[in-house]
Formats: C-alpha cells, sequence, structure tokens
C-alpha cells in the first residue's frame, strides 16, 4: 500500500468522523426553550427537523422527566456497552429459571438488574411485580412468608414509580394489590391484619396515616386517586377501559365500608364509611369519562335525565294525537299474512320454531318508532312532532348507551347499595346479624337466635321504607339474607324449635330462596 | 441448598471417568495423528509426509518429557514480570471500587442477605479474574511474535512445552496471587457490610407472665435493623434470647435492674457457617406402600423434588451408610428442607403437620422420633438423641417392599420381623435402630391430602461444623479452577492464532463451557423451538416457539441442518469444561461445607483432565508453527 | 584455524512465503547449498529482502523449510538441542524492554539450564565485557540503541556458544562501536568459535569475513574465500616506497614494452562495493544464475 493511498484513506476517515460528529451535535443540541417545555416547540421548528432534544422533550423521554435518575442504573447500561437489549433478556431468562427453581432470593435480585437495564420498561414492572406478590407469594406455605412477598411485589412497583414517575398504570398497580391481593385473597383476614400492624412498611412507604386508617382499602384507595391525578394531567392510560380505571377508587370505599362490618365495626363509623362511599360513587358518576369515540365524554350519572328527558318528549309527541301508535300497529297487524299473525297469536309455550321465528318478525314490524309515529301527524304540529321525535329517539339512545356504560362497572347495583346500606335500620341489621354469627360459633343459641330475630326485624323495617321500595327485589341483598335465614333455622334446629309460619321475612324467602339454592347447590 | 447433580465419591467415580478420559484422550490422539499425516503429506508428498508428522508426534513427546524444571520456572517468572509490567493490579483496584459501590446493588433488606453479599463477591471475583486471565493469557504469546522477543527465546534449548507451561504457571501465578487477595478483601466485605445489631427498648417489651422474684418476665420485639426485627423473650431470671429471623440471630445481655433493664445485642449468629452434611439416598414409599425412586409431581415445571401424600403410608426415605456412634456420639442432629404443597387451604395459621421416623433397615423396626409443624424455604432441625424415650406411637416393624419385574419383594422378608421389637418403651439408637452403619430416615406428611416435597439433598445429618472461613476460601478455589482452565486454553489458542482472535476463541469457549447444560439440551433436540436454523426461520418469521413451522421445503432444509449442526453441538458441549460445576457460590452462600470428597478432588480431577490435553494441543501447536514471521 | 568440521550445512534449502490461503507470495531463498566450518567467519552479504535474514531464520529453526534441509552441528535445524551451543544476535536485540540487564542475562542463563554458580560469574562477565556495569539495574527500555546491542551480544554469548549467528551485528553502532563489534568477532574466532553473520554493510563483511556468500533475490551469486573474491586477476598493484622519478618512468617503460598499460599508480581502492555492484548487474543480465556452495568452492 502506497504511502499516498494511506494518507487518502486517513483522510477519508476524518471527513466522514468529522461529518458524523456534526450531525449528531446538531441533532443532540439542547433545545432554545429548555424552560418552557411543552407545546411551543411547534413555532419555532417550523421547517426545520425538530432536534433530539426537542422530541425528548416532547415526548417526555429524557431521564429527568420520566422519574428519578439512578447513576447505578446508568452505570450498568454503559456498562453493556449498547447490549443493554442481549443482556436483559439474558437475566429474564436466568429469573425465568430461578422462579423454576424457587431460588427467590436470586430471583429479587436478578429482577432488580433487568429492571436497573430497562428502567423504562413498563410491562417489566408490572409483569414482575405480579410474579413477586402473585406466583411467589403462594408458593410458601406460611402466609406471613406470603404477605412478605405481596409487599415485596409492591415494593417493586414503587421503585418503578420512582423511575417513572408519571405512568399511571403502575400506581394504579400499587392500588390494585394493597386492596385486592391484600384484602381478597384466601388469606385476606390475616393479611389485613399484618398489614395493620406493618409499621415498617408504612415507615418505608412514608405513610404516617393514625394506625386506625391504615386500612388497606383505604391505603390502596389513595393510591388509586393517584393515578387519576396522573390520567388528569393527562398520562396515558394504555389499554385500560377508563370507566373501569375510574371506578376503583369509589369501589375501594365500598369495600372497605364492607371489610370493616365483617371485622365487626358497625354504628357511626360503619355509617359514615357508606355515605362517604355513596358520595364518592355518584362524584365517580359524574366525571367525564371519555368514550371508544375521540373527545366523546359521557357521565354516568345522566341515564335518569336522559330518561326525563325523552320521556318528556314522547309524552308530547303523543299528546297531538292520543292513540295514533296504538291505532298505526292495529293497522299494520291487519295487514300481515294469516300465518304470521297465527304464530304471532299462538301463545309462546306452544309456537313451534317456526312460529317463533315468525313471531318475532311480527313483533319487529309492530313496533312504531317515534319517528314513524311523528310522520303520521298531519297539519301545523308536523315539523314539531318530528323535531320531538328525534329528540326523544336521541334522549334514548344516549340512555341506553350511558346503561351499557353502568354495567360495566355494576353501577346501579352499588349506587343503590351505598343508599340502603348507610340506614340505621341496614347497619343494625347488619351489627345483629355479626352478633349472631359470633354467638352461634360460640354455641350461644339463645343469644343467636335473639340476634337474628332482632336483624330480620330491622331488615322488615327498612324494606318496608318508602323510599326502599323496590329493595326486596335486590337479588344480591335477597341471597345474602336468606343465607342468614339459613343460619337462623340451624339455630331453631338445634334449639328444636320450629321455623315460625309467619316468618317476618317471608317474602323475601318466597322472591330469593329459589336463587339461593341453586347458588349454594342445595 | 440445591445440588441438581450430585457427585459420586472420588472412589465410586475415579475408575469409570479415568476409563472413559483414556479413550477419549486416545481418541483424540489418534485423530490428531491422522489429521497430522494428512496435512503432512498434502505439504511434503507421501513419502516425507509422514515421516515429518511421525517425527513431530515423536520429538512432542520428547518435549513432554524432557521439561527442564529450571527453564520453566524462568518462563513462569517471566510470565509474572509481564503480568506485573501489565498493569494487572488495576484489576484489584477495580474490584475495590466495584466493592465501594456495591451498596448500590445489595439490598440488605433481603430475606437473606448474607447470601446476597456472598454471591455478589464471588460473581464480582469471578468475572473480573476470568476477564483478567483471558487478557493476560491470549495476548501474551503473540505480542512476544509480534515484537520478535519470542525469536529470542526460542533459539535457546527451550522446547514449546516449556513455553507454553511456563506461560500458563506464571499467569496462574499472578491470578492466583490476585485471587488471594480478592479473597481476603471480599471476607471482610461481606462480613462487615450484613454485620448489625438491634436496639432493644425496655418500652416495647410487654410483660409474659407472672413475675418471679419481682423480675417479670417480658416478650417483644427489636427496634428494626436491615429491614428486620426480632422477637425476643426475657425470661424471669434476666436471660434474653433472640429468636432467628432472616437466617440468623443474635446474642443478648439483659442488665440494668428489674424496673429499668438495659439490653446488650450482639451481632449476627449463624449468617456464616460451614456446616459438614452427610447425604442419604432418597428413595419414597408410595401410597400403596411400595418403594419407588420417584414421588408424585404436584405439577411442578422442575422435576428436582417430588411429593408424598399426607394421611397415607407415603413416605420419603433418606438412608444413610457409614454413620458410627464415634462420629454421633448424642445423636444425630437431622436438618432439613421441605416444600409443603396444600391441596386445601386448612388452617393456614398453622404449618402442616410432619412426622419423622427413624428405621432400622435390618431389623424393620421404625420409630417415630419426632412429629412437627412444617415451615417451608426454611431449614427444620431435629435432634434425634441417643436414647429414645419420647416417641409418638406407630412403633411398628415394617419391610422394605418393591416391585421389580419379577414379582414383589420383600427385604427383610416379612416372616423374619421380630415384632416384639415393637413393644418396648425405650430404644437406643445406636443398638436398636441403626444396623452396619446404615440407618433410613422417613419424613411423612400427616395430613390428608396435603403434600409434603424432597429432594435428595433436601435432608441431611448434620455431621459437623467447619470453618467457614477455610469453607470461604474453598468457594475461592473454584473460582482459581476456572482461572485456570480460561488460562489454559487462552495460551493454547494463543499459540496458532493472532491476540484478539485467540481471545474470541477463549471467550467462545468460555461462553461454551458456562453454557455447556444448555448446549447439550440444545444438541439432545430438547430445547423449544428447535435447532439454531430452525431458530433462525423463527426469528426472521417472528413466530413463537410453540407453533408447528409451516412444512415445506425450507423447514425440512432447516431441519435437516439442525440435527448435523446439532451434532456438532453435541461435541462443543462435551469438549468444553463445565465452568458452572466449578461455582461453590451456593455453597458458601447457604452454609454447607465444601466436603474435600467429592466436591473438591472430582471437580479438581476434571478441571485437570481438560487442563492436561488442552496443554498438550498448545505444546503441539507452538511446536508446528514458524515463529518468525 | 579452520578445521575440516562441518558446523552448518544446508541441502538445497528453500523458502517460499505463502499468504493465508496457501498461495504462493515469495521465493524468499531458492535451492540454497552451503557449508560452514568450524572456526570460519562466514559473512553473508546482500541488499534488502534477498534472503540472508531467511537463511539465518530457517538455520536457527525459526522458520521451517519449503523443501531442502539445513543441519547444524550435523542436526536437523528444529532441534533445539542444537541450540546449546548457538548464540544468536537478532538483527534488532529482541528483548523484553521490563526486564534490566541482569534480569536479561539471569532469564536467558536460565534457559540454558545453567547452574547458578556459573550463571552468575557468567553475568558478571558478560555485562563487564560489554561494557554495561553502570547500567545493568536499568530496565531496557531506558537503553539507547548502542546499549541494546551491546546488552544483546552478551545475551547471545551467556552459554560460551560454539556457533554464533549474528544479524547485521553492527547496525546502530556508533564508529567506535563497530570497531569494537568487528575486533570482537575476531577475537571469538581466534577462541575457535565458528560465527555466521550477515549484513548489508560491506566493510564489516570485508574487515572480518574469512569467506563470503553473496545472495541476490534468493540466490547465491558467488561464495568464496574474501581475499580471492576481490582479487582483480588481470590487475595488477605496485605499491611501492623510495621510488625516484626515473625509475618510475622507467617502470613503465617496462610495462608498456610487455604490452600493458598503466593504469594508475596510487592508493588502492575498496573494491567489494564494485564487486557486489558487478554482481548485481550480472544477475539482471543473467537471471539464474547460481553458485553451488559446496566444499572448497571459490578457492
Amino acid at each position: 500500500m502506497s504511502p499516498q493511498h494511506a494518507f487518502a484513506r486517513k483522510i477519508f476517515y476524518l471527513i466522514g468522523l468529522v461529518l458524523l460528529v456534526a450531525v449528531l451535535s446538531w441533532l443532540g443540541q439542547p433545545t432554545a426553550s429548555e424552560g418552557s417545555v411543552e407545546g411551543k416547540e411547534e413555532s419555532a421548528s417550523g421547517f426545520r427537523l425538530p432536534n433530539l432534544a426537542q422530541l425528548r422533550l416532547r415526548y417526555k423521554l429524557s431521564e429527568a422527566q420520566l422519574g428519578e435518575i439512578d447513576p447505578a442504573g446508568t452505570t450498568i447500561k454503559l456498562a453493556t456497552l449498547g447490549l443493554r437489549g442481549v443482556a436483559a433478556n439474558i437475566l429474564w431468562e436466568k429469573a425465568n429459571n430461578y422462579k423454576m427453581k424457587k431460588d427467590w432470593t436470586n430471583l429479587s435480585a436478578t429482577l432488580q438488574q433487568i429492571t436497573r437495564l430497562e428502567p423504562h420498561f413498563i410491562s417489566v414492572w408490572r409483569f414482575q411485580a405480579w410474579n413477586l406478590s402473585y406466583n411467589v407469594s403462594v408458593e410458601f406455605d406460611d402466609y406471613r412468608e406470603r404477605y412478605r412477598w405481596v409487599i415485596r411485589g409492591i415494593d417493586f412497583l414503587r421503585d418503578g414509580i420512582r423511575r417513572n414517575e408519571r405512568e399511571p398504570m403502575l400506581v394504579w398497580d400499587v392500588g390494585w394489590y394493597i386492596t385486592h391481593k391484600i384484602g381478597t385473597a384466601d388469606e385476606s383476614k390475616q393479611f389485613r391484619r399484618l398489614f395493620k400492624e406493618d409499621d415498617e412498611t408504612f415507615q418505608r412507604w412514608e405513610d404516617y396515616r393514625p394506625a386506625a386508617d391504615r386500612d388497606n382499602w383505604l391505603v390502596g384507595k389513595d393510591w388509586f386517586w393517584r393515578s387519576e391525578k396522573l390520567v388528569d394531567q393527562g398520562a396515558d392510560l394504555r389499554k385500560t377501559t377508563p370507566v373501569l380505571f375510574f371506578s376503583h377508587r369509589p369501589m375501594s370505599q365500598m369495600n372497605y365500608s364492607e371489610a370493616i362490618e365483617k371485622d365487626g365495626i358497625f354504628g357511626e363509623k360503619a355509617k359514615e364509611a357508606w355515605k362517604k362511599a355513596g358520595d364518592e360513587w355518584f362524584e365517580f358518576g359524574a366525571r367525564a369519562i371519555p368514550t371508544t369515540e375521540k373527545d366523546r365524554y359521557i357521565h354516568l350519572n345522566d341515564a335518569e335525565q336522559f330518561d326525563k328527558e325523552a320521556a318528556d318528549r314522547i309524552a308530547k309527541l303523543e299528546a297531538f294525537e292520543p292513540g295514533l301508535r296504538e291505532k298505526i300497529r292495529k293497522e299494520r297487524y291487519e295487514k300481515l299474512p294469516a300465518a304470521k299473525r297465527k304464530a304471532y297469536e299462538t301463545p309462546p309455550e306452544k309456537r313451534t320454531r317456526d312460529d317463533w321465528e315468525k313471531a318475532q318478525e311480527v313483533a319487529e314490524q309492530l313496533i312504531v318508532t317515534h319517528d314513524q309515529l311523528a310522520r303520521q301527524i298531519s297539519g301545523p304540529n308536523r315539523p314539531i312532532a318530528i323535531k320531538l321525535a328525534r329528540e326523544a329517539a336521541e334522549f334514548e339512545k344516549k340512555a341506553e348507551e350511558n346503561r351499557l356504560y353502568r354495567q360495566i362497572v355494576n353501577f346501579e347495583f352499588w349506587r343503590e347499595r351505598a343508599r340502603y346500606e348507610q340506614t340505621p335500620e341496614a347497619i343494625f341489621a347488619r351489627e345483629y346479624a355479626f352478633k349472631g354469627a359470633e354467638a352461634l360459633a360460640n354455641a350461644d343459641l339463645i343469644k343467636a337466635r335473639e340476634m337474628y330475630e332482632q336483624c330480620f326485624a330491622k331488615w322488615r323495617q327498612l324494606f318496608d321504607r318508602k323510599d326502599f321500595a323496590q329493595l326486596k327485589n335486590d337479588d344480591s341483598l335477597g341471597q345474602e339474607i336468606v343465607g342468614i335465614i339459613y343460619k337462623y333455622r340451624q339455630v331453631l334446629e338445634k334449639s328444636d324449635q320450629p321455623f315460625p309460619k309467619d316468618f317476618v321475612l317471608n317474602d323475601i324467602l318466597e322472591l330469593h330462596e329459589k336463587n339461593w339454592r341453586a347458588r349454594e347447590g342445595k | 441448598m440445591v445440588i441438581e447433580n450430585p457427585l459420586p465419591h472420588f472412589a465410586e467415580w475415579f475408575p469409570a471417568a479415568a476409563a472413559s478420559w483414556l479413550l477419549v484422550v486416545g481418541v483424540l490422539i489418534v485423530a490428531a495423528l491422522v489429521l497430522g499425516c494428512l496435512v503432512s503429506v498434502l505439504r511434503y508428498g507421501p513419502r516425507l509426509g509422514f515421516t515429518v508428522a511421525l517425527g513431530t508426534a515423536v520429538s512432542g513427546v520428547v518435549d513432554l518429557v524432557c521439561m527442564s524444571p529450571r527453564r520453566v520456572a524462568a518462563l513462569s517468572w517471566l510470565a509474572v514480570k509481564e503480568a506485573i509490567r501489565r498493569r494487572v493490579i488495576l484489576v484489584f483496584v477495580l474490584f475495590v471500587v466495584i466493592l465501594l459501590f456495591a451498596g448500590w446493588f445489595l439490598d440488605v433488606g433481603s430475606s437473606e442477605p448474607a447470601k446476597l453479599y456472598l454471591s455478589f463477591v464471588l460473581t464480582a471475583t469471578t468475572y473480573l479474574v476470568l476477564l483478567l486471565a483471558l487478557f493476560l493469557s491470549a495476548f501474551s504469546l503473540p505480542t512476544d511474535v509480534k515484537s520478535r522477543t519470542i525469536q529470542t527465546v526460542v533459539t535457546k534449548p527451550v522446547r514449546p512445552s516449556e513455553i507454553v507451561l511456563g506461560r500458563m504457571l506464571g499467569f496462574t501465578i499472578v491470578g492466583t496471587a490476585l485471587l488471594l487477595l480478592m479473597s481476603v478483601v471480599s471476607y471482610f466485605f461481606v462480613t462487615r457490610g450484613v454485620s448489625h445489631t438491634h436496639e432493644v427498648l425496655a418500652e416495647n417489651l410487654r410483660p409474659a407472665g407472672p413475675a418471679v422474684d419481682g423480675r417479670q418476665p417480658l416478650s417483644g420485639t427489636t427496634e428494626s435493623s436491615q429491614g428486620h426485627r426480632h422477637r425476643l423473650f426475657v425470661d424471669a431470671a434476666g436471660k434474653g434470647v433472640i429468636e432467628s429471623e432472616f437466617g440468623h440471630w443474635h446474642e443478648i445481655q439483659v442488665g440494668g435492674t428489674s424496673d429499668k433493664p438495659s439490653f446488650e445485642v450482639g451481632g449476627p449468629e449463624g449468617m456464616f457457617q460451614a456446616r459438614v452434611p452427610i447425604y442419604g439416598k432418597l428413595r419414597f414409599r408410595s401410597r400403596e406402600g411400595v418403594d419407588i425412586d420417584r414421588g408424585i409431581n404436584v405439577g411442578d415445571e422442575w422435576f428436582y423434588r417430588s411429593f408424598i401424600q399426607g394421611g397415607s403410608v407415603a413416605a420419603a426415605i433418606w438412608t444413610f451408610s457409614n454413620i458410627r456412634e464415634s462420629q454421633f456420639p448424642d445423636g444425630l442432629p437431622v436438618e432439613m428442607n421441605i416444600e409443603v404443597f396444600r391441596t386445601y387451604k386448612g388452617n393456614i395459621e398453622k404449618g402442616v403437620l410432619g412426622s419423622l421416623s427413624l428405621r432400622n433397615p435390618r431389623t424393620g423396626l421404625i420409630v417415630e422420633v419426632k412429629v412437627f409443624e412444617s415451615k417451608d424455604f426454611t431449614p427444620l432441625f431435629i435432634f434425634v438423641p441417643r436414647k429414645i424415650t419420647e416417641f409418638s406411637g406407630a412403633d411398628v416393624i415394617s419391610s422394605k417392599r418393591e416391585t421389580p419385574d419379577k414379582g414383589v419383594e420383600f427385604s427383610p422378608p416379612q416372616n423374619l420381623l421380630d415384632r416384639r421389637l415393637a413393644e418396648r418403651k425405650e430404644f437406643d439408637l445406636f443398638n436398636d435402630l441403626v444396623a452396619d452403619g446404615e440407618v433410613e430416615v422417613w419424613l411423612r406428611c400427616l395430613e390428608p391430602s396435603q403434600y409434603f416435597g424432597a429432594g435428595q439433598p433436601d435432608l441431611w445429618l448434620h455431621a459437623a461444623d467447619a470453618s467457614f472461613e477455610v469453607n470461604f476460601f474453598k468457594g475461592y478455589f473454584g473460582i482459581w479452577l476456572q482461572m485456570v482452565l480460561v488460562i489454559a486454553f487462552g495460551v493454547t489458542f494463543s499459540t496458532f492464532l493472532s491476540g484478539p482472535v485467540a481471545m474470541l476463541a477463549t471467550v467462545g469457549a468460555m461462553i461454551g463451557g458456562f453454557f455447556s447444560d444448555f448446549l447439550t439440551r440444545l444438541s439432545q433436540h430438547a430445547v423449544l423451538g428447535g435447532g439454531p436454523f430452525e431458530a433462525i426461520i423463527r426469528l426472521v418469521r417472528q413466530e413463537n416457539l410453540m407453533t408447528e413451522l409451516e412444512p415445506g421445503l425450507r423447514t425440512t432444509a432447516a431441519q435437516m441442518a439442525d440435527r448435523v449442526a446439532e451434532a456438532g453441538l453435541w461435541v462443543i458441549a462435551h469438549i468444553l469444561p463445565p465452568f458452572t460445576e466449578f461455582n461453590y457460590a451456593d455453597w458458601v452462600a447457604y452454609g454447607f461445607d465444601i466436603t474435600w470428597d467429592p466436591w473438591i478432588v472430582v471437580p479438581a480431577l476434571r478441571a485437570l483432565a481438560f487442563l492436561v490435553p488442552v496443554f498438550v494441543a498448545g505444546c503441539f501447536f507452538l511446536k508446528t508453527r514458524e515463529v518468525a514471521q | 584455524m579452520q578445521s575440516s568440521e562441518v558446523v552448518i550445512e544446508t541441502r538445497s534449502l528453500s523458502k517460499v512465503y505463502r499468504d493465508f490461503w496457501g498461495r504462493q507470495k515469495v521465493r524468499a531463498l531458492k535451492a540454497l547449498d552451503l557449508e560452514i566450518r568450524r572456526g570460519e567467519i562466514f559473512g553473508l552479504l546482500g541488499p534488502n529482502g534477498s534472503g540472508k535474514t531467511t537463511t539465518v531464520k530457517l538455520v536457527l529453526g525459526l522458520l521451517f523449510p519449503t523443501s531442502g534441509q539445513a543441519l547444524v552441528f550435523g542436526r536437523d535445524a528444529t532441534d533445539v538441542k542444537k541450540n546449546e551451543r548457538i548464540g544468536y544476535l537478532p538483527e534488532e536485540s529482541y528483548l523484553y524492554r521490563f526486564l534490566n540487564a541482569e534480569e536479561t542475562l539471569e532469564f536467558y542463563g536460565r534457559l540454558f539450564d545453567m547452574p547458578a554458580p556459573l550463571r552468575r560469574q557468567r553475568i558478571a562477565d558478560l555485562i563487564e565485557m560489554v561494557g554495561l556495569g553502570w547500567a545493568k539495574r536499568r530496565q531496557l527500555r531506558e537503553y539507547s540503541k548502542g546499549m541494546t546491542r551491546r546488552i544483546g551480544l552478551a545475551q547471545a554469548l551467556i552459554n560460551d556458544p560454539e556457533l554464533i549467528v549474528l544479524d547485521e551485528p553492527t547496525t546502530g553502532l556508533d564508529p567506535i562501536g563497530c570497531r569494537e563489534m568487528k575486533d570482537l568477532i575476531l577475537r571469538l574466532r581466534d577462541e575457535g568459535k565458528t560465527i555466521l553473520m550477515c549484513s548489508h554493510l560491506l566493510a564489516d563483511v570485508q574487515d572480518v569475513c574469512d569467506r563470503i556468500g553473496i545472495l541476490y533475490q534468493g540466490e547465491l551469486q558467488e561464495l568464496g574465500r574474501v581475499d580471492s573474491l576481490l582479487k582483480v586477476r588481470d590487475t595488477t598493484e605496485i605499491r611501492a616506497t623510495g621510488l625516484s622519478e626515473a625509475c618510475q618512468a622507467e617502470i613503465r617503460q617496462v610495462i608498456e614494452r610487455h604490452g600493458g598499460q598503466v593504469l594508475s599508480i596510487g592508493n588502492p581502492t575498496t573494491t567489494l562495493e564494485e564487486l557486489f555492484l558487478h554482481i548485481i548487474r550480472e544477475s539482471e543480465a543473467h537471471p539464474g544464475r547460481r553458485v553451488r556452495g559446496g566444499a572448497g568452492n571459490g578457492h
């Protein structure tokens, strides 16, 4: 190789290097508007390609924006010399292996290493926290160890939050683990107790609430609230259904109220709890919840209002020509072929498969929509009628949509439940039931019977209240009461007493016993 | 501690191992000779070729035999000098820096801090020392060739074998010195790192029972330190006990007056031990009362442990041999680590009940020594006293029942059982239960439909306590073996490759060695997703491991290519040293003594079995290359 | 002092350098036949890349011949045993720069398996001989070129060798150093040692060598005793003193009468250089001409 050639090559490399560095430094130069972050760079950019710093700001990707900066993690990342992904993969394999071989200490150490390498990979945090709290914890036989691992999973998530402060799902997960893993697991009784006594964890979490408020449902609720805040500030919900997401905070209050009654706390405290649950549920209903359509929101509380609006317009519409709807129906019916009419008239239990289809068709044909009704009206009222019809249909549609969303979170059930649970009758009824069960467990049959009877009396009072006229149709409550009645029966059987004929809640038994038996398999 | 691949004792292992080693080496020698002749014939023609090849082989053997210790020593000394000149001490500095910043990675709040710390220092040392060994060994000879200093050396009456051995020895000496230094620093780092005490505040203790002589027994917890606290009891006499938590306990001294006691808590105890275990041989008794090799699988992915059903005759049975009265004059200290599997919730505040029995394999006498409450992933200690007076019924006589092909077999035969044995009220461990040094330990689960799981090393006799310090250094011996292997491979590769290439080749050998287990499974077609070619197809087409590949020419071709690749992988997996076998981190971390036989002797010999051929190969490569370019 | 014992013998020694793929790159040495006897100083002469160093390395066993054979003390060149009687000073002293002079000699001394007392004595003597006593504790990296050369020489003599192979022994030495080196070479010859040296410095070779071989492009072009090679047969050089003008005129006449022609009468010139250039010109004019270096050739 001639010296000239070698020299030319060196120059070539040098020029290449300079070019690369120039491009890089241009891309990476700090924005002029580093201080004022969002939204402003559009005007400044114009035709210019946005540089890296701007892009980083716009998508909130700079380390400082994402969360606490972790020097150790950064060091490790650099030490892998760009093979971070490979290293994380190997560690992931290793973690799986440790999990399979039940080497928990090494598993958690490896998880820590993975998250050091990939601190902003949200799924890693979520997946492995779940692993710790749900999968690893149940491997232990000792419930105290299980509890420790649940907390370890939560701590893992909290680590994730420190690195990703704007990630609502991590915060939400913490809420979920604290509420549901601790509150509804098989060991929930022990877990809730351990959680209340866990000074260290509360200290570590810098949560200095009074000991009485260390209920997992309340603590978890605060985390749901924090994640809602983040979403309100514009964080992405990812794939979570918004209506479900926002329901968990008020639901935690419901669960809390239920849980303290299970623990035997009644009276004013229970009342307050249920009242708060009702209020928060109402707030939830008043919140604007994004729908699947972009920029369209609904409020769950609105369904009744829509009903009213629709009914109002229908009433006005029908007032133009009373009986018109029925008339149209009749006309249509008469025009139908005889075979169809015959099928329609056959009582449902005698219909053949063919009849069913025909009857179905007839029923559909007989529906008179508001619009069809309005178009039959003649004279000056016709345009008004058509407008009313359109509005009525719109409100009906809105109410229907609203109810669809309500069903996702069982909105009406919980609204009703919070309403009746805070009545003195319900609280007393529950207290008596609790005492009755306690007495039964202590084999104090006389007291048990007395308590149960008082309990039923209280329920009676509640059902008889005008503002709870529909309550006895509530399937869930009804079945619950049937369950209590069966315990009461046991008490009576043990004390060789017959079940009273004129039992105070006979109507409830009649309504719900069948379903209860079906559910209990008796 | 989990021992997935138990090693046989030296005496059992050696004859077969030596034979297979000789066989492999023989095959390799023949292969090398054939290859050498072939190359030689190609280069020099048939007549001269054979002569040259055989001459080289003969003089090579002479080289190996006639090595001069003084020359080897001089060359080692040169290698040491060179290593020092290349600033190996920097590696030590780096190690110290890593330790200084280790706090970033180590969570003292972990439930087994000692294990974490030990794993960390051992891993860090391994990586650093292996890296050092790699760089030293792979670049030394190529540098000499490049700077031509080798020419001055080989024109002296130096044999290639002496150069190779000198290099290997010299770098080993340097590495050993460094390793010693690191181990001493690590030792202090670990013991200091997890050392802590707890405060005990009198106001946090509650009375526990009636006062005696005005002194109140107390119970409560210590204050938190390193993420945990201990339960604590102080009896009326003022004697305190701190319960074990996170794998250790503390000594406590109670002072002060009865109404104003003061407490002094010592450092952690029991964190660093080196228990000398005696392992038995495990078999299971099925629910049907037949002895089998494995118990029930409760759905674990990992087959290490298998399970016995509670409330049945099922049992896990360990047979210990060579149990001598002189070794256990007071009784048998049994320790175990069992896994609990519940099929129903039961009382979750309590562990599942289990029982431990001893059985005399000759007479069939079974004595149930202890009923205990299980706790999994934590060692349980049961001491079987010499004189067994307290035992909980179930004292029966039982034969071992097996069903080999020829029918049911009982040992001892049922008609020979002496049923009167069980009527006694007191048993002597050695007279009644140990027969010719053999005794069986039976583990049973007492609650119906709950299960206990165990693997062979999950129950052991705690024969003695060795020194933790010695064990710690034995742990470093494992790293030492790995280092020596890396040096040997590095030097050998560097006899015929340039520095960077030799380094890559050595790294390849190391990676292959570290993953030899995986390679073996890959070559046996036991890995999901197929061999390398199939894997490439899956990667490119983004198919997961489970889906069947579309049948067709491409798939068939890939799978056929994989068969070939698998054969190659099999060979590679078997000629590379299994580095993970020399990893003693678990022993040290879990506090088990790395017993000489087999855990030191056998791996050391295995390493030697690799070192010798690698060394010989290095000599031949150096001999047959031109050192001047 | 020369005996009939052959120390180095090459039989049609050839070397072809090949590249990584085995393709022929350079034919560095073509069928060299050479015999060097005990007690002589043999010089290999040739321009850079003529095959001198290749020959030396083949003789030392640092390279393996493509064909032919090199024998030293009757043994094959690849046999390490022969090294016990050889001292080699490479072209540039290839020594470990992190060692000091004493350590260097100590190291090479041990490679000869020399017992410690003998080794120590020998090291002291050699350091004395090459005059590095004042710098014996300094690392070689601090040495000047000349000092490195000297310690290289000391290293080559550590085993009191019978055969000394010197590759460009005077490069990097100042005139005094050169002179000392040449004196040393002559002294070693006088001690009965055989010396093979190669050089492209004609003056060195002319001054000390008994016999030389001239290599050009891998082929031996000329071989013989230095004196006979340099004797130009049809030229007579007359050097006398105390002749009068008349006497000189008379001599001229005598020469002319015999049909001769007076070229000049004066100081002689160095003719090895001329010989060398002549050979190279000849070789380029008649490629393939080669001298066989059998015994007694060129006398």
